[in-house]
């Protein structure tokens, strides 16, 4: 690879790990300030920074099954998103950890290694997980909540919302790439042996 | 049949070393160390002409075909 090419690589990495550093803190922040806020028991939380002209706004926000879901813990006393959110935010959680990783290998200018690979497949096994998680937790709340007697009047609920098969969509797509990232580390390999 | 690299014998008839022959034609030593221990998947025309100007000798001088005995399993 060209050296120009690299040192673009590496500099664009650098600007993505801070913007990936600075998303993922805010969205994290965000929602437990959000769990943490005992004032209201809503299923959106806004939070907004003013500051001169500028305007910052992080929003936390339940939608689709999860929100039918937190409106009936909400009803029964219980912190709907701070129960539902807690695995959304695991799995963003996850998915920034290993973009992060994946860009600092860039920014070391290791391109076709297996390190980088393998992080690609982690990010796209995670969405795949996301959307079994998704489907399976809320089922899993309200089990254990009807077991351990919180609420008898708590409903299952399962559906499948677009968000999931974005989910399921952008996971598969990129463990097809990790699989062509393989063949291209493969290549590489192969073409370092060409004298 | 396979094609063995005989880049050693030839540097030992010309007298040169290894890391002259590298410094000569511009690669690096390990490279052409790959290449004289026969780990090279493939050699680009450019390389073997460089080598071949400097040794003077033909491409047919460094690379060899052994034809190996076949193994015929029915």
């Amino acid at each position: 690879m060209l050296k120009s090419s690299y040192l673009l690589i590496q500099n664009v990495s650098k600007i993505i790990r801070l913007l990936i550093l600075v998303v993922a803190v805010v969205h994290i922040s965000s929602f437990l300030f959000a769990v943490l806020s005992t004032e209201e028991k809503s299923l959106t939380h806004q939070f907004e920074v003013e500051h001169g002209e500028t305007n910052y706004t992080a929003k936390v926000e339940m939608t689709g099954t999860g929100a039918d879901l937190a409106i009936a813990l909400n009803n029964d006393g219980l912190n709907g998103l701070a129960i539902l959110g807690t695995a959304d935010i695991l799995m963003y959680g996850l998915i920034y950890f290993f973009i992060f990783q994946l860009f600092s290998y860039y920014q070391q200018g290791q391109i076709f290694t297996l390190a980088n690979i393998n992080c690609i497949k982690n990010i796209g096994r995670c969405l795949l997980l996301w959307v079994l998680v998704s489907f399976i937790y809320p089922i899993i709340v309200v089990l254990v909540i009807r077991f351990t007697a919180l609420s008898d009047t708590l409903p299952f609920m399962l559906s499948i919302t677009s968000d999931d098969l974005i989910h399921l969509l952008s996971g598969l797509v990129i463990y097809v790439i990790s699989w062509i990232m393989t063949e291209a580390m493969n290549l590489q390999h192969e073409q370092e042996l060409v004298i | 049949m396979a094609i063995i690299v005989e880049l050693d014998v030839m540097l030992a008839k010309r007298k040169m070393k290894l890391n002259d022959l590298a410094a000569a034609i511009n690669i690096t030593p390990q490279n052409l160390s790959v290449l004289k221990s026969g780990r090279a998947k493939a050699v680009r025309f450019s390389t073997l002409d460089a080598i071949c100007q400097c040794l003077n000798c033909e491409p047919g001088d460094i690379l060899t075909i052994v034809n190996e005995p076949q193994n015929k399993e029915f």
